[in-house]
């Protein structure tokens, strides 16, 4: 800088303690300060000026090549395709398939925020695509054209505002209230969207004036996050809904969330990207995963999977796959809604009418690795001769035949012997069929037959194989919870009275 | 879930038999400052007449350290419900029976009860834990015991 920066300030005062008392007072200068300081001052307004740029080769609006069509989208359309390609670094190949096509909101609306864009005479009427009797300094093409694009396609960012607004800044500013009416680019569509009219709609009419933001909207809302459904429901609509979505074939690409409201207009259609997974139905259903959960019983979709039949569910850990293969047959009895226990994504309490064990068996009772006497179970125990890969050897014994299984078991009986007796030589891993049955008819059965349930999944020794009792002795028995109570210093060499025995 | 592991109590261990989830909803029911030492799917016999064996009950059996009561108790919970099917608290000469792999047989209050094991490795690890616990009695027995000492009866046919 020419002048090098006044002289500190005598430290007159202190400094103060805290920052909110720094710089409040303007600091003393002498008059060598004062006068550097004035033609630094000078200096720095001299610099503002010369800033000034009388051409603006505003690069950034999009370039769309569309043909011509009637209404201000087309030439929107086509300024945008047409500008993209000169500013392609603008917009990184957003649009580089092609601007997507707005819908036009309507001649009378498309005026709000146009204006502002627009010196008050040059603003082409919503017919009038051709941007030629724009007097912007910019390039012919690029101000209208951006303009009108800006119609249709109110959700990209407001990139061609710059060079139109630098010239027609001065009449829109008091339409544009809220808008980023001024020289700098709009904020970020988003935000500015929603309620804004920074992004007019269509081609603004002849209209001088801005109309009120409210008639705005409409367009911008389809760029909004959640209001992709073409009209977001917060933003009053004035056009038909429908259409205008339908032109939209690649606003940003929206969140696979979609609003509450369901898509009435169904952007669906139009997006590549989201094939029709994404479910009509799942609207009402907030967060549908990605891929959609599909039921493994196939067909037999209940609630938020959807209709989507493909193979699109990504399958759920599965224990034994086997049990899937049984409950597809199963569950045609009646109880589609069964998911073997396995595959169930969030069945009900986790202890309770999930009979999760079944998939799995005691280790002792299969080839667990490490169980020291598969064989001898098998062998020693007075149980059925079944092959070892049954799992609940006892339960399928009992239904299907009843034939050496020992009575203690008293497993009453059990709903699902069909099952049992037909998967019993289908099953190739532990999972047994009841358990998709059973859930069916635990809600109903008492706690006793609950704890039944939870007594079948499991393996036990029959009564045979125990060794008789051995005679019982009673002995008065000392409980250290009850001779607890008085500290251990208390009763050295005294056992406390032993409780009266039970 | 029993995310708690306190300084100096064992963390809680569950049944091979059943799910995380099922383990969770077990170490719930033990109560406060209650762990389980060991824990397996077992039925419960008795031997009212001395004769034959009579099931109880059947749950998932605890091997309870209850730090409040300061003392051990071998509880079965149902495993649905969390109620206390069974309970048997190891008293000062408890002593139990291993005779079979799968089957352990203790003197209860009124007769003689028995343990039997869905899971052969799970009675395995219950004997192991119950033989530490009772060893650990014995060695640090003191002026409470009775004379005679404890016996673990290791006749199981391993």
């Amino acid at each position: 800088m020419p002048i090098p920066p006044p002289p500190p300030p005598p430290p007159g005062p202190p400094p103060p303690p805290t920052f909110n008392q720094a710089n409040t007072t303007a600091p003393k200068l002498n008059r060598d300060g004062a006068k550097g300081r004035g033609a630094l001052l000078s200096d720095i307004s001299k610099g503002a000026r010369l800033k000034k740029v009388g051409v603006v080769n505003d690069r950034s609006a999009p370039i769309i090549e569309k043909p011509k069509e009637s209404g201000g989208g087309g030439g929107g359309g086509r300024g945008g395709g047409g500008s993209s390609g000169g500013s392609g670094g603008g917009l990184g190949g957003l649009f580089a398939g092609g601007m997507p096509k707005l819908r036009s909101v309507g001649a009378g609306d498309t005026s709000v925020g146009r204006s502002a864009l627009h010196p008050p005479g040059s603003r082409p009427a919503a017919p009038r695509p051709t941007p030629g009797h724009s007097a912007s300094p910019s390039p012919g093409d690029k101000p209208s054209a951006p303009e009108s694009q800006r119609s249709h396609r109110p959700s990209l960012p407001d990139i061609s505002r710059p060079p139109t607004s630098a010239s027609s800044s001065h009449s829109s500013t008091g339409g544009m209230k809220h808008s980023t009416s001024g020289s700098a680019p709009p904020p970020p569509p988003s935000s500015g969207m929603k309620h804004s009219s920074s992004a007019p709609p269509a081609p603004p009419s002849s209209t001088g004036g801005m109309k009120p933001s409210t008639s705005a909207p409409a367009p911008p809302p389809p760029f909004n996050r959640s209001g992709y459904h073409g009209n977001a429901p917060s933003t009053p609509q004035q056009k038909a809904p429908v259409g205008p979505t339908n032109s939209r074939e690649k606003p940003l690409p929206p969140p696979p969330q979609r609003g509450p409201a369901p898509p009435s207009s169904g952007p669906p259609p139009s997006r590549p990207p989201l094939s029709s997974t994404r479910p009509p139905t799942g609207g009402s259903s907030a967060p549908p995963p990605p891929p959609p959960y599909r039921h493994p019983s196939g067909g037999t979709s209940n609630g938020p999977m959807g209709h989507h039949g493909g193979d699109g569910a990504p399958k759920l850990p599965q224990r034994h796959n086997s049990l899937r293969k049984k409950t597809s047959g199963g569950s045609h009895g009646g109880r589609n809604h069964a998911p073997p226990p396995p595959p169930s994504p969030s069945p009900g309490p986790p202890g309770g009418g999930r009979p999760p064990p079944p998939a799995r068996e005691p280790p002792g009772r299969k080839s667990a690795p490490s169980a020291p006497n598969p064989g001898s179970r098998n062998g020693g125990g007075g149980q059925a001769p079944l092959p070892p890969p049954p799992y609940r050897v006892h339960s399928a014994v009992t239904h299907n035949t009843t034939s050496s299984e020992p009575p203690h078991h008293t497993r009453g009986p059990k709903p699902p012997p069909p099952p049992s007796s037909s998967s019993l030589s289908s099953r190739t891993g532990p999972p047994p069929p009841p358990p998709p049955i059973r859930n069916g008819h635990s809600s109903s059965s008492s706690s006793k037959s609950n704890i039944e349930d939870f007594e079948s999944k499991f393996d036990f020794h029959p009564v045979e194989d125990l060794p008789p009792p051995e005679e019982y002795r009673n002995f008065t028995k000392i409980y250290p919870s009850k001779s607890n109570k008085p500290g251990p210093a208390t009763f050295r060499g005294v056992p406390p009275a032993p409780p009266v025995a039970r | 879930m029993s995310g708690h592991l306190p300084q100096r109590r064992p963390a809680n261990s569950g049944s091979i038999l059943l799910t995380p989830q099922e383990n969770d909803c077990l170490f719930n029911y033990l109560g406060r400052k209650c762990t389980s030492l060991c824990s397996a799917v077992v039925q419960v016999y008795s031997a009212d007449r001395n004769s034959a064996w009579t099931k109880k009950c059947c749950g998932v059996a605890c091997l309870v350290k209850d730090n409040p009561a300061r003392s051990y108790f071998i509880r079965v919970f149902d495993i649905k419900e969390g109620k206390t099917m069974f309970v048997q608290e190891l008293y000062n000469n408890f002593s139990i029976t291993f005779s079979k792999s799968y089957f352990f047989t203790f003197a209860g209050d009124s007769c003689q009860m028995g343990l039997n094991f869905a899971s052969e490795e799970e009675a395995k690890h219950f004997r192991e834990a119950m033989g530490e616990l009772l060893g650990r009695r014995q060695r640090k027995s003191g002026d409470y015991y009775l004379p005679t000492p404890s016996l673990i009866l290791l006749t199981s046919d391993l």
